[in-house]
């Protein structure tokens, strides 16, 4: 299925997977800050919220673990615990499909539309659809998907893409709503959060019970139970799923765990590092179709069992998408989450998008990072994120993609190969610093001289000599404590 | 129902899922030998793959409320009131009171020599695997704990007995930038009667071709500095960052064992001192208000976030004062910040005005890298300009 070509503006309204160009150009905001009002002290105020609450619960960690080794078996097993899954859940009612790529998930999704008969699609939030583009899908033939996640609904106003996975709106402040709301539902401007919510509220409340269709994401699908876990606070998600005829559930094939005994771990952790609650407002079990109801359970591949492919990848699929990581990251909070270039910002996007996408694309994202870890240290299933920052670096300067250049091969060739021979070692050091002695007197710095002299002064170089040349004549001049006194307490 | 609901189902064996329905995934059947076996990373543990398990064992106790841990060390029970918050844990070691503005952890008597065992309450117990029903899957899939957690996690140390020589691995910027610090480091060291010796065919650890993603080219230096440095039990580096390159990347590079336990010889200074040689007071004298950043490397790979502190701690004078969001990346991140440099400068930018708020005359730290970073935005900026950036090797050899 053609989907429409993509637009390259931060936050535009569309992008295509299939367009070759959109990571390339969108991704560009990567090295610079972008301005997001209130985007960068809200996602630091949950970081430090999450911080305060890891720090409480002396199991926290052991939480980890475990969520770790759990995710670890479902996906070591996943073809036995989706078929686990699968059979529990046709047993009461659901039809489950696989798709193996976002088109064919369309086509399931728009033969179904075409089977009911429907005209307007509530949806909850889930970010299997944002990948399949399905808002786009549904619009080209003649249906409206009208989004009833708060933030979602927002930015799908607004005509942006949502900046944050669990939060989408979370660079609109009240009085951006206000102006959002007065522009596009014709409401008296106010800036009041309970009256805005009531707006909402109002607006919503109406398609709920006009949707023929009902679209949810999946949190947790559990295998042994054929169960779907859906996690939320705004209560749309159980009016989604429950007020129209049909309910479509479209999952990655990740989400798979194998029992109900390991969900509360999950959702132990997820409350906690999404939005620092001990559980969300709503949690729904949906066991299978009402009668009288249809469900439809998607589940869709694109391109993660490839991931399953790179032993030192496959916890990126671990991910339950709590969003603690792109609050932790300092970059994401710079940069905004539309930087990112596709559906998963942040940190997760850095790893799980080059996977999904390709590195001919996406090859770039890994290097927006520090290296820092904030992310690893938060993630409440403890993706080594950091790590596979640099494993996919690696990939990403040997396979075809942007960065991959043969000029800095070479540089970094040279660069070994002195570093293998110490006076060649001593030559290009001496060279360093005889450059960053006359950089001072050029009248402009190229390359990465210029980009280190836009906002920091160059590092000064003593006027003494190395350390290697003063250690060859001082060292025999280094003076030893006493030895009569434990080294212990010398200033005793 | 109900029968499912009691986990009946999960005991069963699953069979072959069926052809055509999800064919692709025989693709994936294809792979799967492989697949777990790198998963975890950091622990660099070699995973092996065995059959896998056919049936599992369920049962689940605690997963709420206080728990029941299993650890190495035997069974602990925790629950919020004893151990209070993970802060507390980790810090309940060092001196018996306060100094120097710094917090008084409670525990072990002053100025000792911490036993490399300790305590097994650190931060994060081993989870009961047995409780969860996936030791057949850990069994099956050959896992080592992973080891993403609280920065502040409680690691074993080696000791160091008197006498022993140490080799000095002095990073290749601050050889060259900053010889003062590499010059510091051995003063102090000889200071405290340790023999320090200086291969001098030293070059680089390989992090900056490593970390941009040219391993190959980072595996050659790497080879050549185990080649170097073979001979010695104790390598002792003045940076954190190139400290966690050896003890935690060597594996990624090449996971030659020789390679790996050379790399995990290396140690950064302040925690040679403080953990493995159990010095705290070195007699050093600084009558000024000192802040400390510790790099994301030093504190997030290595974990080491207390020892510095302890130094500082015993340090005359010494007025210290905490960094607000100390955690926070300064956004150095080598290549990084040229890569792109906005988003490394607005970083920095941020850990200055942190700075400034603190009202520290003088920043330290373990890694001069992330200072050369902020002074040089330090120096730019009308008034950080006054603000010192001081290696602790300096700052504990520093005569004012
Ligand atoms: S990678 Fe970890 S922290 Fe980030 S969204 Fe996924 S589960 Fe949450």
């Amino acid at each position: 299925m053609h989907v429409a070509a993509a637009e390259s503006v931060p936050g535009g309204a569309s992008l295509s997977m299939q367009g070759a160009r959109f990571l390339r150009e969108c991704t560009r905001g990567l090295a610079e800050p972008g301005q997001f009002g209130s985007l960068a002290q809200s996602a630091e105020r949950s970081s430090k919220q999450n911080r305060q609450i890891i720090a409480s619960i002396p199991y926290f960690q052991s939480w980890r673990e475990q969520a770790h080794q759990i995710k670890r078996y479902a996906l070591a097993n996943l073809d036995k615990l989706l078929a686990e899954f699968e059979r529990n859940i046709t047993a009461r009612g659901a039809t489950v499909l696989y798709a193996q790529n976002a088109q064919e998930a369309n086509e399931h999704l728009l033969r179904i539309v075409r089977q009911h008969g429907v005209r307007t699609v509530v949806k909850a939030k889930s970010m299997v659809s944002e990948e399949m583009e399905m808002n786009h899908v549904l619009e080209a033939v003649g249906v409206r998907a009208i989004e009833t996640d708060l933030g979602e609904f927002l930015v799908q106003l607004a005509g942006q893409r949502p900046i944050h996975v669990v939060t989408p709106a979370l660079h609109l402040s009240a009085t951006d709503v206000g102006r959002l709301f007065q522009e596009k539902l014709g409401e008296p401007f106010t800036q009041e959060h309970a009256t805005l919510t009531q707006i909402a509220r109002k607006h919503l409340r109406r398609q709920f019970l006009q949707a023929d269709l009902g679209i949810s994401g999946v949190n947790f699908a559990i295998a042994d139970t054929g169960t779907i876990c859906l996690v939320e606070n705004e209560g749309n998600q159980g009016l989604s799923t429950c007020c129209p005829k049909v309910h479509v559930a479209l999952m990655g094939v990740e989400k798979v765990i194998p029992s109900i005994r390991h969900l509360p771990v999950f959702l132990n952790l997820l409350g906690r590092s999404g939005t620092g609650q001990k559980l969300t407002t709503y949690t729904h079990l949906i066991h299978g179709s009402t009668p009288g109801q249809k469900l439809y359970v998607i589940i869709l591949d694109n391109g993660r069992t490839e991931v399953l492919r790179d032993p030192k990848a496959w916890s990126a699929l671990f991910c339950i998408r709590c969003g603690a990581c792109l609050n932790a990251c300092p970059v994401y909070r710079r940069v905004g989450g539309w930087a990112y270039g596709w559906v998963y910002p942040g940190p997760i996007g850095a790893i799980l998008t080059p996977h999904l996408v390709g590195l001919e694309q996406a090859g770039k994202l890994p290097f927006a990072s520090s290296l820092c870890g904030a992310c690893g240290e938060v993630c409440p299933v403890k993706i080594d994120i950091p790590h596979q920052l640099v494993h996919l670096r690696h990939r990403a300067v040997q396979e075809p993609s942007p960065v991959r250049c043969w000029l800095e091969r070479l540089v970094w060739r040279m660069w070994a190969w002195a570093m293998c021979h110490p006076w060649m070692y001593r030559v290009s050091m001496r060279l360093a610093r005889l450059g960053a002695r006359l950089a001072r007197f050029l009248p402009w710095h190229p390359g990465p001289l210029g980009a280190w002299t836009r906002g920091r002064e160059l590092p000064e170089p003593p006027p003494g000599p190395d350390f290697h040349t003063w250690w060859k004549k001082h060292a025999h001049e280094l003076k030893t404590f006493p030895a009569d006194l434990p080294p212990e307490s010398p200033s005793s | 129902m109900a029968e499912r609901f009691a986990g009946g189902t999960w005991d069963r064996v699953v069979g072959q899922p069926e052809k055509g329905r999800i064919g692709w995934f025989s693709r994936w059947r294809e792979i799967r030998p492989e697949a777990p076996a790198g998963c975890a990373r950091w622990s660099e543990g070699t995973a092996q793959r065995a059959e896998r398990p056919k049936t599992v064992r369920t049962g689940i106790d605690g997963l709420a409320g206080p728990f029941k841990a299993q650890s190495k060390e035997g069974v602990m029970n925790r629950s919020f009131d004893q151990a209070g918050s993970v802060q507390t844990i980790v810090s309940a070691r060092g001196s018996g009171k306060g100094r120097n503005g710094l917090p008084a952890p409670s525990g072990e008597k002053a100025g000792g020599r911490t036993p490399s065992g300790g305590q097994p309450g650190s931060a994060s117990g081993k989870p009961s695997e047995s409780s969860l029903g996936l030791e057949a899957a850990r069994e099956g899939l050959g896992t080592e704990g992973v080891n993403w957690s609280a920065p502040a996690q409680k690691r074993e140390y080696p000791v160091y007995e008197p006498g022993e020589p140490v080799a000095l691995f002095v990073p290749c910027y601050i050889d060259e930038f900053y010889p003062q610090i590499a010059q510091a480091t051995a003063e102090l060291l000889t200071w405290l009667q340790v023999p320090v010796e200086f291969p001098s065919r030293q070059t680089c650890c390989g992090q900056p071709a490593f970390n941009s993603g040219y391993w190959r080219e980072a595996c050659k230096v790497v080879h050549y500095f185990c080649e170097t440095f073979a001979s010695y039990r104790w390598i002792v580096c003045p940076s954190g960052s190139c400290a966690a390159m050896c003890r935690v990347f060597f594996g990624h590079v090449d996971p030659d064992p020789r390679i790996v336990e050379i790399g995990r010889r290396v140690f950064e200074l302040t925690e040679f001192l403080v953990e493995c040689m159990g010095v705290r007071d070195v007699g050093a004298r600084f009558p000024h208000k000192v802040t400390l950043h510790i790099g994301c490397h030093t504190r997030r790979e290595l974990g080491v976030v207390q020892p510095p502190l302890e130094l500082l701690r015993y340090v005359e004078g010494l007025q210290y004062v905490e960094l607000p969001n100390v955690e926070e990346c300064c956004g150095f991140g080598g290549t990084f910040s040229v890569k792109m440099p906005g988003t490394s400068i607005a970083m920095g930018q941020t850990k200055v005005e942190n700075i400034i708020r603190s009202g520290a005359e003088v920043v330290v730290s373990p890694d001069i890298s992330c200072l050369m970073h902020v002074g040089g935005i330090l120096r730019r900026h009308p008034q950080g300009r006054n603000i010192r950036c001081m290696h602790i090797a300096e700052l504990l050899v520093a005569e004012e």
